[in-house]
């Protein structure tokens, strides 16, 4: 039980207590929500991503109003919006998962190095990394898209472009978080009582260092799958991400509902919009409830209990 | 005489993340007008938190439960102050009751002048419509620095806190919980964060404000040598409750009670009879020296606008085997640099052989290999362990990290291979091989140090550098860490550099005894020899800021 309670998310839920609690238990539910339709989506899904024919030969239709046979209607190129929908979460669950596991990697291992070594290769990175900060994200993102499509073209090698060029944007975040927590680990005494026994350096930096400086790590690592999601439908969107044949794509799905918006076909906008929003709520509730019960400062705690026993007039606590 | 405050039946609860604690179970305390009431306990024990309840200062998962009545100012009678709003306990704080605390450094607000500091609280307490002009308010900063003892107040009232220096600093803070006037100071642990010299002088002045102003002190300390200074009357508290309240004379001559016994002994003094050539049980006979430093320099570098700092300025020392040589000194005499010297955790100049080699001239193989034989004990145990290792994991290190094959032969490539050899260890320690498989946040402070003594024995070192090893633990804990480490020195027979700041214990441990000022050693001698007869004036000084605990002696040395 103590090793199961002290896990992340599962002591955070049981430290919270009112609004903080409510945040952190939405938040996650949404997650786990988003993360189970993503695994199962071959089995809710009816149809496939790019089906516009039923078994039997015969085509959805373009703009079909809700039904029966498709819940949420069919789109202008004669998609089911339900099966687009479902098929986008696993399309977004993959390249979150890609960009936060190859950002924090790569930011984590330059931070480590750049905070405790410091001299001239960490003010070098420092200057890259803020380079990258003062640079648009999303037309940095554009241009790792464009540059990443025209070499390859099937599903795979688009979710990975969207991943990447997430993961550039990204890196210098988890580099500042992680430098800044090597910065202050590294002066602990803990530290210079493994320098004392000689220890060799690759063993302070990961035994001692870093496994003391992750910290912040779950809530960076939240905030960016927010903020993934949004960069990935606004490639999207913008015709820059995934092609449609290769896998489903919220933005993309946006875009092509922009025009049915005017004709008054609501069905082909509403839902993939709702996803993102969902989504990105229910990841940042996480995140910002993790942020709040992580810091002491912030954290709300509840009264303790009243006392019951009195005491009388000797001064004597009675006990029950 | 009447109170100035009483404590009745009071209860204090915290809300905790592993539930509720009851951090003060029961207490009733009054402090009368005029008096110096010490409350003495050692951590945890609900001193700090019984005392924030007269100002209402607890956090907001706290609750607390009996009667804190506290005399007004206005009114001269007794008020309950657990039941009093926002806006009442603003008026009370400062005027009938104020507040010095531990760390002057962090009481003052960096960026405003200190005489501003000073005012924010007249100015806080102004009735509705009158005004403080700018010049009164620097006046009456001038006039109670002056009062607290700063030198040139006129030029001084503009600077900031860190133009002072520590001692000055927290006369700046009893100024400010002087200049309203409040007939109650509590002060907790104010001279705590100070050196002997200042802590001298700061209960000196905070003598003569209750002679001169009449103000009531409550006095919150772990040190008895500062009770036995100060207080009329002590509180002994433990575990959240009191458990004895005495005069302080009778308190040290016929304590009634078992546990302020047992702290009293626990009391390191300067005596003939714990003085370490009398306790050991091996007399010291080799003239092998195992280390010989000559010269030793540690110097940081000037940087813009700062000028070069010689921490350690050209001091030479020998020690011999199984001699334990204390290293004493104020902070910034550079005690802790020569140590930390020695093992090359700071660049440094000058000649350091270890058993007759020079380390300047060793290669990386060899100097591993010596400095395998030299192990290090640290300051505050509750840092100087990796919070995710487990204590099994933490005194197996070194082993590992030697590897096998090592010289010493108690090298190890994997940790199970190293667990007969940690269990021996926490044999030598006086633990149980259980605690292998604990956390650090799991042990406590005495605990922790203990783990820090086999962590630093492991490789059975000839050489322990104990950089302040006691000073972070209660008294009670100390006196059991000292008799650990006196035991391990009969036994093992290590040479020793012990650094310290206490000259108590530095007299109850070392052979020798080396004073440092100013990154220098001043004077080097036996025990006896430097705390019964110094030569040095710094010595002295030393000797006659040592606030002893026994109220008779240490009232008559003024």
């Amino acid at each position: 039980m103590s090793r199961l309670g002290n896990l992340p998310i599962i002591k955070h839920i049981r430290q919270s207590v009112g609004l903080q609690c409510f945040m952190l238990i939405t938040g996650l539910a949404i997650v786990v929500l988003f993360v189970l339709t993503a695994i199962f989506a071959p089995l809710i899904a009816p149809y496939g991503f790019s089906q516009i024919k039923d078994a039997s030969g015969v085509s959805f239709g373009a703009q079909k109003e809700p039904s029966a046979e498709h819940i949420w209607g069919t789109t202008v190129g004669g998609l089911d919006v339900f099966s687009r929908v479902i098929w986008g979460a696993q399309t977004a669950l993959i390249s979150i998962l890609v960009a936060v596991i190859a950002s924090s990697i790569l930011g984590i291992l330059l931070g480590l190095v750049s905070g405790y070594f410091g001299g001239k290769v960490d003010r070098v990175l420092v200057v890259i990394a803020d380079a990258i900060y003062s640079f648009p994200s999303l037309l940095l993102a554009i241009l790792l898209a464009i540059m990443i499509n025209s070499t390859g073209g099937n599903a795979f090698a688009g979710i990975l472009a969207a991943g990447i060029s997430i993961t550039v944007v990204f890196v210098p975040q988890y580099f500042r978080v992680i430098r800044s927590e090597v910065l202050r680990i590294k002066s602990e005494a803990f530290v210079e009582s493994a320098k004392a026994i000689h220890a060799p350096i690759t063993r302070i930096l990961f035994k001692h260092v870093l496994r003391n400086s992750t910290r912040t790590l779950p809530i960076v690592i939240t905030m960016n799958a927010a903020e993934a999601i949004l960069t990935l439908a606004a490639l999207g969107f913008l015709g820059m991400g995934i092609e449609p044949s290769s896998a489903s794509e919220w933005g993309y799905d946006l875009n092509r509902a922009v025009s049915d918006v005017t004709s008054n076909i609501l069905w082909t906008s509403i839902f993939p919009g709702a996803a993102i929003v969902l989504v990105v709520i229910g990841v940042t509730l996480l995140g910002e409830g993790l942020n709040d019960l992580s810091d002491p400062r912030l954290r709300i705690r509840r009264k303790p209990k009243a006392f019951d026993g009195t005491l009388p007039d000797d001064g004597e606590v009675k006990h029950d | 005489m009447t109170d100035v405050v009483r404590l009745d039946n009071l209860r204090v609860r915290f809300s905790t993340d592993n539930g509720d604690v009851d951090a003060v179970k029961n207490v009733s305390l009054n402090v009368r007008e005029r008096e110096i009431l010490a409350i003495v306990g050692e951590s945890g024990s609900g001193k700090s938190v019984s005392t924030k309840t007269i100002l209402q200062m607890l956090p907001d998962y706290a609750i607390e439960d009996g009667a804190v009545l506290l005399k007004s100012s206005e009114t001269g009678k007794l008020r309950d102050v657990t039941s009093l709003g926002y806006r009442e306990l603003r008026e009370i704080r400062g005027q009938d009751a104020s507040m010095v605390f531990q760390e002057p450094s962090n009481a003052l607000n960096p960026v405003y002048r200190v005489g501003w500091q000073i005012a924010e609280g007249i100015r806080a307490h102004l009735p509705k419509g009158e005004k403080l002009s700018k010049a009164q308010a620097k006046e009456k900063a001038i006039e109670i620095m002056r009062t607290v003892g700063i030198p040139d107040p006129e030029v001084r009232v503009n600077y900031y806190p860190h133009q002072f220096s520590g001692g000055q600093k927290q006369r700046i803070v009893i100024a400010q919980a002087l200049v309203l006037g409040a007939k109650l100071i509590i002060a907790d642990e104010p001279t705590t964060a100070l050196d002997v010299t200042v802590q001298a002088e700061i209960l000196e002045l905070l003598k003569s404000i209750r002679d001169e102003f009449g103000t009531s002190i409550l006095l919150i300390t772990h040190n008895m040598g500062v009770v036995a200074d100060m207080a009329d009357r002590v509180v002994v508290m433990s575990e959240g409750a009191v458990v004895e309240e005495n005069d302080v004379f009778k308190l040290f001559a016929v304590a009634e009670n078992e546990y302020t016994r047992a702290l009293l002994a626990a009391v390191p003094r300067i005596d003939a009879a714990t003085r370490r050539v009398n306790t050991r049980k091996n007399p010291l006979t080799s003239q092998n020296e195992v280390i010989c430093v000559k010269g030793l320099t540690v110097e940081y570098p000037a940087g813009f606008g700062v000028q070069s700092f010689k921490a350690v300025d050209n001091i030479s020392f020998s020690i011999r085997k199984g001699e334990v040589l204390g290293l004493v000194g104020e902070s910034g005499s550079g005690k802790s640099t020569t140590g930390r010297a020695l093992i090359n955790l700071v660049k440094s100049k000058g000649d350091i052989s270890l058993f007759g080699q020079d380390v300047r001239k060793l290669n990386k193989k060899q100097m591993t290999e010596v400095m395998r034989k030299v192990g290090y004990i640290f300051q505050d145990p509750a840092s100087s362990f990796n919070p995710l290792q487990t204590i099994g994991e933490a005194i197996a290190e070194p082993l590992l990290i030697a590897g096998k094959g090592d010289p010493s032969g108690f090298g190890v490539s994997r940790y199970e291979e190293a667990l007969p050899r940690v269990e021996r260890l926490l044999g030598l320690v006086h633990l149980p091989a259980e605690f292998c498989t604990r956390f650090p946040h799991e042990l406590s402070g005495g605990q922790r140090q203990r783990v820090g003594f086999a962590r630093a024995l492991a490789l059975q070192p000839e050489i322990i550098i104990a950089d302040e090893p006691t000073s972070a633990l209660d008294v009670s804990v100390q006196a059991e860490v000292l008799k650990l480490f006196l035991e391990l020195q009969d036994r093992l027979q290590f040479s020793c550099l012990f650094i310290t700041h206490d000259l108590a214990v530095v007299d109850m441990v070392s052979d020798t005894i080396a004073v440092m000022q100013k990154g220098k050693i001043v004077e080097m001698g036996t025990g006896e020899q430097i705390l019964t007869n110094p030569g040095q004036d710094y010595t002295k000084q030393l000797l006659k800021s040592l606030p002893l605990p026994d109220p008779q002696l240490q009232r008559a040395k003024d």
